[in-house]
């Protein structure tokens, strides 16, 4: 371990150092290991589930793409038709499917509650009634709108079609009317959800989840040599307060702040250990890194190569060019000037910084063995600067009247949390949200090489000695093997996602396996890993992290160089090199 | 060669928490309050900072998931990249 890693006395390391050795029991005895297998398992059942099971409306979507390509050909923008082939494609999904609903419906998370916690997980009849009422009227009213702004657009796209499209006078009215429309028609969407508040009862679900999840990582426990019976004794607990971590997430007032369940989790676990103390029957549970690495293998088939295409040429250098430019700067100035007090928290906070918040910061912080209070001071600077970020940056983007597209392309490349992304670019307008949140998704891509570049140089070179050359086998054995599955997991669900086809990947593997299944498991088991960092934490570890300020130095110097070169890289990317891909967003 | 080190958990039972000044229960009462204060006192603060009662607004309205940590977590990144890839690959061009 470097000498200038801050060195904790009462606590091990989050991450074990592997063996100088190997052997053919590691596979089964080894938690990184474990967390591989039991992340392939659930990643095979997700594609026995949904790929043999493909919606009957999808045999529709050439005839979707036939339309928009004809009406393309027919007008100078897009027509009424048109949007309603991309509408009409974009509702087909895998996951809406009978049986897709019900495992949603059995792995859900608590749902959103103002003043009584019990709300979060069962809703009556009496109480989905009157939620919906008050919308009831303004759902009417917005569905008539949106009536009158179609036929609006369909008279002024007839009068455009009258004269063959050929008067741009015309043509500019029709587009502008199909404009109006389409903002009705998605208003009317929103009313017509919280006009339409459906009864729940949550409580036999999360109990059934409870068992589930209990017997599965059980199992993994038990062929590792632990004890079944006393996993499944502590389990429930830390299981409760993963539950209670989400209902603080989905507060009414604490979700506008973009506190997520990872921060609330940590929180509550601090709050059991440094008062009356971890229970030493729940501890056999606390398997912080079981959890996260098999959470990690699931998130790794979320990492689809094929999204960074998604926008196009500028999307890729903003955010694959821009991010990791960002990232090895942030490292270095941390390491040769800021002299970070621990060159895992560097790299942690570095990457949690320069690509997307929580989701980087756990696969970093995995990756490079930081410790679990390195990860959590990680994940709390994130959240403070992303509340500040999601509210400043449109703030500032509206003041100088930046464009929709420059604006969503430099929140969603800047703003750690993809949430908080979505929310900015809202802000703003309809194009910055989807430019916003297109960006952040080819960004998280991004974590997929970042983990791993991590992990081999972190073997390579940072845990050896000076001047020492170190063999692939020590490489090898020093390499977190979780994140081979993670990787492994990357590569097979890209090559599936790019065989499918673009509109099949969208139906079967984004709205499918991952939607439908194995990214809600991902989501409990990292709220399962951030309670149990909590648990076995205590806060006197944070304070020789937080010495001279050089954690928040950091950050701040980290994101401010971001958003000043991602400001320009956008511009010069967006306006002047591809400003045709720009007027076609 | 790599000297083993091997992660023991913590001994359990009240080791963790700091030496009690105040009975463990009570500071667990205090914690639990200030978590309380936090979520319905602070937290309400957010429609007395200029920007954010708006963004709290856009977040209602569209029923955001601010706090999603990955673009699968959330709708907004489908669609919109489902969009913006119609857009691109079925981008009109009847010419006026």
């Amino acid at each position: 371990m470097a000498a200038d890693t801050v060195k904790s006395k009462a606590e091990p390391d989050y991450v074990v150092i592997d063996s100088g050795k190997t052997s053919l029991r590691d596979l089964y005895t080894k938690e990184d290991w474990m967390a591989v297998w039991m992340g392939f398992v659930l990643l095979i059942v997700g594609l026995l589930i949904y790929l043999p099971n493909p919606p009957e409306k999808a045999a529709e979507i050439p005839k979707y793409n036939t339309v928009m390509k004809e009406e393309a050909a027919k007008a100078p923008f897009k027509t009424i038709e048109w949007h309603n082939a991309s509408s009409s494609k974009r509702g087909v999904r895998a996951r809406d499917q009978e049986f897709g609903k019900t495992i949603q419906a059995f792995l859900a998370a608590p749902s959103d509650w103002s003043s009584n916690p019990l709300d979060a997980v069962y809703r009556s009849k009496e109480a989905a009634d009157a939620l919906s009422a008050p919308f009831k009227e303004a759902a009417d009213k917005a569905k008539a709108a949106e009536d009158t702004a179609l036929a609006a657009a369909k008279a002024a796209q007839s009068a455009a079609a009258a004269a063959s499209f050929k008067d741009p006078a015309l043509n500019s009215t029709a587009e502008k009317a199909i404009k109006g429309w389409q903002e009705a028609k998605e208003k009317a969407s929103k009313a017509k959800g919280k006009a339409s508040v459906k009864p729940f009862n949550r409580v036999p679900y999360l109990i059934g989840l409870c068992i589930l999840l209990a017997v599965f990582f059980g199992i993994g426990k038990a062929i590792m040599g632990n004890s079944f019976g006393k996993f499944v004794v502590g389990f429930p607990a830390v299981f409760l307060l993963a539950v209670l971590a989400y209902m603080a997430e989905t507060q009414a007032l604490m979700k506008y702040w973009g506190f997520g369940f990872p921060l609330w989790a940590i929180v509550f676990g601090l709050l059991i250990s440094n008062t009356v103390g971890t229970p030493k029957w729940i501890m056999p549970a606390v398997c912080t890194e079981y959890f996260i690495k098999t959470g990690l293998v699931l998130l790794g088939a979320e990492i689809l190569f094929n999204k960074i295409l998604a926008i196009g040429k500028p999307g890729i250098f903003l955010a694959w060019i821009c991010t990791p430019i960002t990232l090895v700067l942030t490292y270095w100035v941390g390491q040769k000037i800021i002299k970070m007090p621990s060159k895992t928290l560097n790299i942690t906070i570095s990457a949690d910084m320069s690509v997307c918040g929580v989701s980087a910061a756990i696969a970093t912080a995995a990756a490079c063995k930081a410790k679990k209070e390195e990860l959590t001071l990680a994940i709390g600077l994130s959240m403070v600067f992303t509340a500040i970020c999601m509210v400043a940056q449109p703030a500032f983007a509206k003041l100088v009247n930046m464009p929709e597209v420059l604006a969503g392309a430099w929140m969603g490349a800047t703003i750690d949390s993809t949430g908080a992304v979505a929310a900015a670019g809202a802000f703003l307008g309809q194009k910055a949200l989807y430019v916003a949140a297109t960006i952040k998704m080819i960004q998280n891509v991004l974590i997929g090489v970042v983990a791993f570049c991590v992990a081999v140089y972190w073997c390579a070179k940072v845990e050896c000695k000076p001047g020492v050359s170190v063999s692939w086998w020590e490489i090898w054995y020093r390499f977190p093997k979780f994140v081979v599955g993670f990787i492994v997991a990357s590569i097979v669900f890209s090559i599936i996602d790019q065989s499918v086809g673009k509109d099949m990947s969208s139906v079967m593997i984004d709205h499918g396996v991952l939607r439908g299944f194995t990214r809600i498991a991902r989501e409990w088991f990292f709220a399962l890993a951030f309670t149990c960092i909590g648990l076995e934490t205590n806060f006197k570890e944070f304070g020789p992290y937080f010495k001279g300020g050089k954690p928040i130095t950091l950050y701040v110097f980290g994101q401010s160089f971001q958003l000043a070169f991602t400001l320009v890289i956008g511009y010069i990317m967006f306006y002047i090199v591809f400003p045709e891909i720009t007027a076609a967003i | 060669m790599i000297v083993k080190e091997t992660c023991t958990l913590p001994a359990a039972g009240g080791d963790l928490a700091p030496p009690a000044a105040l009975n463990p229960w009570l500071r667990l009462l205090v914690g639990i309050a200030l978590i309380l204060f936090f979520i319905f006192g602070i937290g309400s603060l957010a429609q007395y900072i200029p920007g954010a009662r708006h963004m709290a607004q856009v977040i209602e309205e569209r029923h955001l998931r601010a706090t999603a940590i990955y673009y699968t977590d959330f709708e907004e990144p489908a669609e919109g990249s489902e969009r913006i890839r119609d857009s691109l690959d079925y981008t009109p061009d009847g010419k006026p």
